[in-house]
């Protein structure tokens, strides 16, 4: 999962990319309007945590021309003013959610789960695909009741799999949703990644599809 | 002392004393009118007399005729003549009757009028002239005498009527005066009233269509009134940007003391809490305060409700919450949309943090008033700690966000729009909020 975080204030964007990415997100940070909306418009994010004071365009702006380009990346509004007026004004125009300032960084991890999980159209925080479930609340992967360890890395490719489930998935479309913007990308990275995972979730558990992609192995059960 | 009582005092003592003046100046020309006529009426009888006077042989006078006019024959009647020679009367009217005028005649001489004494006191103006008769050598000094009550009493009726005549006219003079200073310094009135509607925020400036004595101050009061608009409103977003500023580190220290393990973090947390309650009161009262509550403003409550709907329900989109918001009848709160927006806003907001599955909106009208009833589902607040959550900074869950604060500021918000908050139990087991507000017809 690779999300933007568009923050002028250093020191929020730091806490809150750090949190994300704790959290096993891929983080990309923009610290103005401009730079926010052209990333936006660019690259495929799969939820946006966005300030609305912004210098260069504001929020409000940039959450209207990217609904009106047709993009519609879930988006969490932050913002320090926080009056019902802006929130009304802001969830109108095509805001997901809102988070006042000064928030606890808890809330704002749950808001962009639960974003995350709506967009994928998943009711609960629990994804689940064959015996493999994923608490995308606790980040906690189990195999049949047992409780799987897995890396950063691991954690990330395996909750976009899981909450694109049933798709098939391109290599490049994987890259581009586990590496932060400036990472150096490397498609032999996703292979070894797949080959880990299987050894920790079954083999049978992700399928090649020659020349398209990857796909999680969708039986009888679903989340 | 007002200025009408001052302009219509000066006015009217003026007037008085012009009438005053013009009346004591008609009455001695009407008094001088009436003496020249009755100078002039005995001048006739005098000269009728000496015309029909005749100097007998004996150089004594002798009358061909006497004056025809019956005052002179009624005895005592006040007009009297008489003739005398040499201090003796020689001749006199019957009105007389054995009286006779007293006329000192060492003033006399030409014809001419004075007063005389008349018979038992009576005031006579009478004319005397000394004659020489032809064929006499001898002066014959004659007098014919009115009296003076004639004179008086004619004085007397025009003073009456002059009187009656120049006091309707002072009632009309000052009347006049007193429209003409009331219609002159309506303006002033009018200014006092554009003052007052200002004040109670009916309008932000006075209206330009004064008279130019007036509309110099006039367009000074507005200057001012908008100078005095832009600092508030200069005040006002400095406010906001300073919480905007603030809040900023308030999230990053609130953040961070998550590290500190012992009772420091907690202390940090709660500080920031005190600091973004204190912030977000004193926000939400500059932005209420000075915010022209105009008559002419009001909002619909429904157009309110639908949009705060739209926005809880997309912000609880992952939560199986049922928001119904029931609306009795067409209800119109008299006031500023932004203030209906964060007061309904965060009930509704608290009660959707708090509900299980419904919250319940309900409007209704009674006589000048409007509520909103925003009711939920969830655990509720006793009865006794009502006065917590409505103190600011009381804040009873602490699991739970906002809660507290934002009834507080409803509360502070309720208050400065003319409303009022009252929180008990709903029928649905939650919190029920009673927002009364004033309504617009």
């Amino acid at each position: 999962m690779r999300l933007l975080v568009v923050e002028d204030d250093p020191q929020v964007a730091r806490q809150v990319s750090t949190t994300l990415r704790e959290a096993g997100y891929a983080v990309d940070v923009a610290a103005d309007g401009r730079e926010g909306h052209f990333l936006g418009e660019t690259e495929p994010y799969d939820a946006v945590v966005l300030d609305l004071g912004l210098p260069g365009v504001d929020g409000l702006t940039i959450i209207e021309r990217w609904r009106g380009a047709g993009i519609t990346i879930p988006v969490l509004v932050l913002t320090a003013r926080g009056t019902w007026r802006e929130k009304v004004s802001g969830l109108r125009i095509g805001a997901d959610d809102y988070l006042s300032k000064p928030f606890e960084i808890e809330e704002l991890l749950a808001r962009v789960e639960a974003l995350l999980r709506r967009s994928g159209d998943h009711a609960s925080p629990m994804l689940q695909a064959g015996e493999v479930q994923l608490d995308t609340s606790t980040r906690r992967v189990t195999r049949a009741g047992a409780s799987v360890e897995l890396t950063a890395l691991e954690y990330r490719f395996l909750a976009y799999l899981m909450h694109h489930r049933g798709r098939v998935i391109s290599k490049a479309e994987l890259t581009e949703h586990l590496y932060e913007q400036n990472f150096d990308r490397d498609s032999n990275v996703i292979e070894v990644l797949v080959n880990r995972l299987r050894k920790k979730l079954g083999a049978e558990f992700i399928t090649t599809r020659r020349g398209l992609g990857y796909q999680l192995s969708v039986d009888e059960s679903g989340g | 002392m007002t200025l009408t009582a001052r302009l219509v005092l000066t006015s009217s003592v003026w007037v008085l004393l012009a009438l005053i003046i013009a009346g004591s100046v008609l009455v001695w020309l009407f008094r001088d009118h009436i003496e020249r006529r009755f100078d002039s009426a005995l001048a006739e009888q005098l000269a009728e007399l000496v015309a029909a006077s005749d100097a007998g042989s004996d150089g004594r006078v002798v009358l061909a005729w006497q004056p025809f006019d019956p005052r002179f024959n009624r005895p005592r009647s006040g007009w009297y003549w008489q003739v005398a020679q040499d201090g003796d009367v020689v001749a006199s009217s019957d009105s007389l009757w054995r009286t006779r005028l007293e006329i000192d005649s060492t003033v006399s001489g030409a014809r001419h009028s004075r007063a005389l004494p008349g018979p038992g006191g009576q005031a006579l103006r009478a004319i005397v002239q000394n004659v020489t008769l032809p064929r006499s050598d001898s002066s014959f000094e004659y007098a014919v005498a009115g009296p003076v009550s004639d004179v008086e009493r004619d004085v007397n009726r025009f003073i009456a009527q002059i009187a009656i005549t120049l006091a309707v006219l002072a009632a009309g003079l000052l009347t006049a005066v007193i429209v003409q200073v009331r219609y002159g310094l309506r303006p002033l009135g009018e200014l006092r009233d554009a003052l007052a509607g200002i004040r109670a925020g009916q309008t932000d400036r006075l209206p330009e269509e004064f008279p130019a004595e007036v509309k110099p101050m006039v367009e000074e009061l507005n200057a001012l009134l908008e100078r005095n608009a832009s600092m508030l409103a200069r005040a006002r977003a400095q406010a906001a940007d300073l919480a905007h500023v603030l809040k900023n580190p308030l999230t990053v220290i609130k953040n961070e003391s998550r590290g500190l393990a012992d009772r420091r973090g907690e202390i940090l947390r709660e500080q920031v809490a005190v600091m973004t309650g204190a912030i977000d009161h004193h926000l939400s009262r500059a932005r209420a305060a000075g915010r022209s509550r105009s008559l002419g403003t009001s909002t619909r409550v429904t157009d309110v409700l639908g949009d705060l709907k739209f926005s809880l329900e997309r912000i609880h989109h992952d939560r199986a919450l049922q928001i119904r918001v029931e609306n009795g009848e067409v209800c119109v709160f008299l006031g500023d949309a932004e203030d209906l927006e964060e007061m309904v806003g965060n009930l509704m907001d608290n009660a959707c943090k708090w509900a299980r599955e419904v919250v319940i909106v309900t409007t209704h009208t009674q006589g000048d008033r409007l509520a909103v009833v925003v009711e939920d589902d969830g655990p509720g607040v006793p009865t006794d700690e009502y006065d917590v959550v409505l103190s600011r900074g009381g804040r009873l869950d602490e699991s739970i966000p906002g809660t507290g604060i934002g009834l507080a500021i409803v509360d502070d918000l309720a208050r400065t729009c003319g409303g009022r908050i009252e929180l008990s139990e709903s029928p649905l087991g939650g919190l029920r909020a009673t927002l009364s507000l004033p309504r617009a017809e």
